[in-house]
């Protein structure tokens, strides 16, 4: 090609690029004006730089190598023939993973049961090794970068990918963490699940997908066999994003996109829409679960697996499939998925008579008799479908419209729905009919709607920028209340607005402030999509005011959307800051630290390249990033960035966002236990807003209260009551007795009563804290847990075990909703629990709870955690109690090695946790090491207060000589052994 | 050393072309020692990014007090182009070893996998940039800049005298040619 050639192409592309996608096409026609060649290598470009962003969208966020241990074998020039998918492999191991038996085998893969076992850790894991090679270094590549995305993962509901490679014979596979469980729907009705149940667990599995797709993965293939529930009934999503990843032809088709360039515009948000073949898919899916776009080929987006979702949720409630596609072809599959509705979950419990006649289809989980179906719902036929009428069946046909943009715009959205359900709210879902009547009526005033949105757009930028998003969780609480206030007056000014224009109005239907808000944001959508800058601005105000209401996961998808728009269009650094901003403080406030941290340090990075401008946006991502780091537990680096943000904003007059930096960083110091420090920090902070409110204004009971807390934490109990109360009242003043802000100050009271040893005056106040929780959050709201848990210490110091008991239990069943089975957040309330059934003489009961405190430990606590020495230690002692020594003393040793692998040496735990060693090490008359064990306790024990516990090893110590038969010592230790000692000197 | 790399870059930038010459081979020989020292050092399965070795040739080879910015962005151009021919040389080599060449493999090879880019597609980009140089030297730059030299773009656009938002569409156009090219000697292969 001649340069000046060249020149021109390059030219005429770089112009189109920068136009939005829909105007290209009629640039180029005027521009190229004939020249087909020209015309043909500017697609070709525009092409590959739409297969780059989306590439690219996905590339930055893996910046560093992948960790996992790279296994690829090395290339060899083996010449790339067919395989056959079932081909046996040749050694039993791939990379450092032992073969141990074929688990699965689908007509494109096969999966094993491995294990890694390198001596002293044995982890089983699943390997599923493709059925074709990767035959180019393009592949290769790829697949790659793309399984160092996956590898990064990371949620408790999603197996985690944790390797990958190819073989000798470039094959692809990939290594996944092995799942024991069974298929949701199976597991559904083996446990007899009710409906309010199936919903629960599936809602974990919506919160997952959302989780993957918030970080830009589509499953592409969820079904019940990818969706496995374990023995506690926690669900794992099995194959995320794997469906592609082992697709080996999957790879931007340029040469057809050049073609049809319009073919990609509409998606571009979406990272991953490149479209495979339909034959491709065709083998890879599952019919039953594909969406009507799926079926025809068509761009695969995150709105798929909304539909998906939709198909499991159609057969967890109904016990019924929404199609019958099993061995139809190709386009009578794409045909019915097009083109007939699906019967409504409660109608198809009925009929289905076809099956009668086929009756080896009765044997799947979708096709039981009726009374089966009933049955393991526990609920009569009737009484089911009533149950699933209206809320149920509106929210499956939402999920499985045949538009993607109809369905709900998220996974997190069909969660919510699902949860309004359960709760009693309406739900956001309509009958197709009174939505297609809500879109005409928007359609007829979208012009008040832009207008209304952009008369948002202004409020809340205002408020967002005055407050500089330097927002503390609990702090600024007040602050969000002010502007749901202030936003609550826009609503109902756009509702009033929209009442006197609605036709609906005069019929006495209203549509309400919210509905108004979700149908504006859907019709900002679909009408600007060829305006993305307007359409991130507009999705980012949408967002905070979702914030601001506290509709955290519409805020997250709206935002995470304005992100992607914006990514894809190379928005100035300091919009790309802003929009990631917002996301990361709506994770902060959704307990997803390990989500927002890199967004915010996404946006520092951008604002540290605006050299003046950027410094507020420094800043408040300086904050962002100390206040996730914290929340992660890195607090050293929390410190450190908090401090940091302190320095910059120095040079700028005292603020309100210096006072939450103030507040931020007091926060960390106090639990890294430098109470000194976060005590002059929350006082500053205090002084600042003092300085800068109304000494009423409510954020300052926030504060105090915050100083409350830590000086209980540094034993000035008097103070702290009376900082404690002086918050209280004024909360009480401001707020109103109920408000749930008042739960944190009554808690901090309350401990602090209780401190000074006035249990009943404590669980006063613990019992006025969980009323207005109880009021204030869902049900299953962590801060419910934490009030319950609360009045449980309360009662258990007052001395009424059962009270307690019952306390923690209700604390306990709300993590358990929350959490799962397994998560380090359970520790701590299984194991009180445990503490207080053993108080209350069961010990059998005890030990279980123990128990269950070590399995979680060891799967999710870092091993040189001491703490774990703690139920060791607890199920050791009853075990001695029973006469188990055998099974007593290992715990104990281990005991003793942790303590002492992260204690300093002579610290009392591990002298007591010896000392239990060494009293069961005697009596299973191993004399020499307990004698040394119990005489190191006794030593370290010697002049402290614990005279319960030296008394414990004194006698130990007489015993242990008694029946080594070495009575003279055992004299030394029988009356006054400190006399004794020391008149033997 | 010091005094003469820093010397060579001035009479460089000053207009004498043979300077150039002689400092290649400098900035070639000191970034091979960086890459080698940190193998030492570090663990085998580190890879170094490219634009850690380049600052460090920098601080190591140039006398900080004597050279103005512009000469300093003279340097880091000079050595992603340095970068460039050294992986690449680096990528033959061990391509002659596997297969059966005779050649030494040097410690040094391992340090040099760049990020995870394989010898075959770091080949096949150097081949397509020698492609590209031929109708735009202007791109080629950009992508040395970045991809061998690590240069972010705020650093180029001084460089090039442009603003920092030509340097990304450049990036971009880049990327884009670089794709198209490669897939099209991917379709022909």
């Amino acid at each position: 090609m001649h340069p000046e050639r060249w020149q021109q192409i390059r030219r005429r592309f770089e112009e189109a690029s920068e136009r939005p996608p829909a105007q290209r096409s009629a640039y180029l026609e005027r521009t190229c004006a004939g020249d087909e060649e020209l015309r043909r290598e500017i697609d070709a470009l525009l092409a590959a730089e739409q297969a780059i962003e989306v590439l690219g969208v996905t590339a930055e966020r893996a910046p560093t190598p992948n960790p996992a241990p790279s296994i690829e074998a090395p290339s060899t020039e083996a010449p790339a023939t067919q395989t056959p998918s079932t081909q046996p492999l040749a050694s039993r191991q791939i990379g450092v993973y032992r073969l141990e038996e074929t688990i699965g085998e689908g007509g494109m893969s096969v999966v094993y049961r491995a294990s890694r076992d390198d001596g002293e850790f044995r982890q089983q894991v699943a390997i599923k090794v493709q059925g074709r090679e990767l035959d180019s270094r393009h592949l290769r590549q790829r697949f790659r970068s793309e399984r160092q995305i996956l590898a990064r993962l990371t949620h408790p509901h999603i197996a985690r990918l944790l390797d990958g490679g190819t073989l000798d014979d470039d094959r692809p596979y990939v290594v996944m963490e092995y799942v024991e469980g069974l298929p949701i729907d199976v597991y559904c009705d083996r446990h007899q699940l009710g409906i309010e149940e199936r919903l629960g667990l599936f809602r974990k599995v919506c919160q997952a997908v959302q989780y993957a797709h918030q970080n830009l993965i589509v499953h592409r293939d969820l079904k019940p066999g990818n969706i496995l529930v374990s023995g506690d009934g926690t669900p794992k999503l099995l194959d995320f994003g794997i469906a592609k990843l082992l697709d080996p032809e999957w790879m931007p088709d340029l040469s057809s996109e050049a073609r049809a360039p319009n073919a990609i515009s509409p998606d571009v948000i979406e990272p991953d829409v490149i479209a495979p073949t339909t034959v491709a898919w065709m083998r890879l899916m599952t019919p039953n679960y594909a969406s009507p776009e799926q079926a025809r080929g068509a761009a695969i987006t995150t709105a798929s697996d909304v539909y998906s979702l939709g198909v499991l949720l159609y057969g967890l409630l109904s016990g019924r499939a929404p199609y019958r596609l099993d061995g139809l072809p190709a386009g009578e599959v794409e045909r019915r998925l097009q083109e007939i509705e699906p019967t409504p979950p409660s109608a198809a419990l009925d009929g289905d008579a076809h099956l009668d006649a086929e009756p080896s289809h009765r044997e799947g989980p979708l096709s039981a008799p009726l009374e089966a179906v009933c049955a393991a719902r526990g609920l009569r036929p009737e009484a089911l479908r009533r149950r699933l009428r209206g809320d149920l069946d509106t929210i499956v046909a939402k999920a499985m419209h045949q538009d993607p943009a109809r369905r709900y715009s998220s996974a997190a959205g069909l969660g919510e729905d699902l949860r309004r359900h359960l709760i009693g709210q309406p739900v956001t879902a309509r009958p197709d009919r009174l939505a297609y009547r809500a879109g005409k009526f928007l359609r007829r005033h979208w012009l008040a709607v832009a207008v209304a949105a952009t008369f948002v757009a202004m409020i809340t930028t205002f408020a967002v920028t005055t407050r500089l998003q330097s927002r503390n969780v609990a702090i600024e609480r007040d602050q969000v209340r002010a502007e749901r206030d202030k936003n609550a007056e826009v609503l109902d000014f756009l509702t009033a607005i929209f009442e006197t224009s609605s036709p609906e109005h005069s019929r006495g239907e209203t549509i309400t402030a919210r509905e108004i808000l979700d149908q504006g944001a859907r019709r900002i959508d679909r009408q600007l999509e060829q305006r993305p800058e307007i359409h991130a601005s507009l999705l980012v105000t949408m967002g905070n005011v979702n914030y601001n209401l506290g509709r955290y996961e519409v805020a997250k998808d709206q935002l995470s959307r304005a992100v992607a728009i914006r990514r894809w269009q190379q928005a100035p650094p300091l919009a790309m800051a802003e929009s990631l901003q917002a996301l990361g403080r709506t994770l902060l406030d959704t307990s997803e630290p390990e989500v927002a941290r890199p967004l915010y340090r996404e946006a520092l990075a951008l604002a540290r390249g605006v050299p003046a401008d950027g410094a507020i946006a420094e800043v408040s991502s300086l904050w962002g990033l100390a206040a996730a780091s914290r929340l992660l537990g890195d607090l050293e680096i929390s410190a450190e960035l908090f401090r940091e943000a302190l320095a910059l904003d120095a040079s700028r007059p005292a603020s309100l966002e210096r006072a939450g930096i103030l507040t931020g960083l007091a926060r960390t110091q106090l639990e890294r236990g430098e109470l000194d420090e976060a005590q002059a920090l929350a006082e500053q902070a205090v002084a600042l807003e003092r300085g800068l409110l109304d000494p009423e204004h409510p954020r300052i009971g926030l504060s105090l209260q915050q100083l409350a807390e830590i000086l209980l934490h540094q034993d000035e109990l008097e103070r702290a009551e009376a900082v404690a109360r002086e918050a209280l009242a004024l909360q009480e003043k401001v707020l109103g007795p109920d408000h749930s802000d008042l739960c944190l100050t009554l808690d901090s009271l309350a401990k602090i009563v209780l401190a000074t040893g006035d249990t009943e005056g404590a669980e006063a106040l613990f019992r006025r804290a969980l009323a207005i929780a109880q009021q204030a959050f869902d049900a299953d709201d962590p801060r419910l847990a934490v009030a319950h848990n609360n009045l449980a210490e309360a009662l258990w110091r007052g001395g009424d075990l059962a009270a307690a008991e019952l306390s923690v239990r209700d604390g306990l069943a709300i993590y358990r909703r929350i959490w799962g089975g397994e998560h380090p957040n359970l520790v701590s309330s299984i194991f009180n629990l445990g503490m207080l059934l053993e108080k209350r003489g069961q010990p059998d009961e005890a030990m279980a709870h123990y128990r269950e405190t070590l399995a979680i430990m060891r799967r999710t606590v870092a091993p040189d955690q001491h703490t774990l020495a703690y139920p060791l230690i607890r199920l050791a002692n009853l075990l001695r109690e029973r006469g188990a020594l055998d099974q007593a003393e290992p715990l104990l040793r281990e005991a003793v090695t942790v303590r002492r692998n992260v204690l300093p040496e002579g610290h009392r735990l591990i002298a007591a946790a010896a000392g239990y060693h060494g009293l069961v090490l005697s009596g299973l008359q191993r004399f020499p090491e307990a004698e040394v064990l119990l005489l190191e306790a006794f030593n370290v024990y010697q002049g402290s207060t614990a005279t319960n516990r030296l008394e414990t090893w004194r006698q130990g110590l007489e015993e242990l000589y008694h029946a080594w038969g070495r009575p003279q010592q055992a004299a030394r230790f029988a009356v006054e052994p400190i006399a004794t000692e020391t008149t033997t000197k | 050393m010091n005094d003469d790399v820093t010397d060579y870059l001035l009479r460089w930038s000053e207009g004498e072309a043979q300077a150039l010459d002689d400092l290649v081979p400098i900035i070639y020989t000191e970034l091979g020692q960086i890459a080698s020292t940190h193998l030492r050092k570090e663990r085998r399965d580190h890879t170094l990014p490219t634009s850690a070795l380049v600052h460090e040739a920098y601080l190591k080879l140039i006398d900080q007090d004597r050279m103005a910015w512009r000469n300093r962005s003279h340097f880091f151009a000079i050595a992603s182009q340095v970068m460039r021919r050294m992986l690449v040389d680096h990528a033959r080599t061990r391509g002659r070893a596997k297969r059966g060449g005779g050649a030494v493999l040097l410690p040094l090879d391992e340090a040099l996998e760049v990020g995870g880019h394989s010898d075959d597609s770091l080949l096949a980009l150097d081949d397509a940039l020698v492609e590209l140089a031929k109708i735009d030297r202007e791109l080629v730059e950009v992508i040395e800049l970045r991809f061998f030299g690590g240069m972010d773009n705020t650093n180029i656009a001084r460089l090039q005298g442009v603003s920092e938002r030509t340097v990304i569409r450049r990036w971009r156009t880049a990327q884009a040619w670089l794709l198209r090219h490669l897939s099209e000697a991917q379709d022909a292969s």
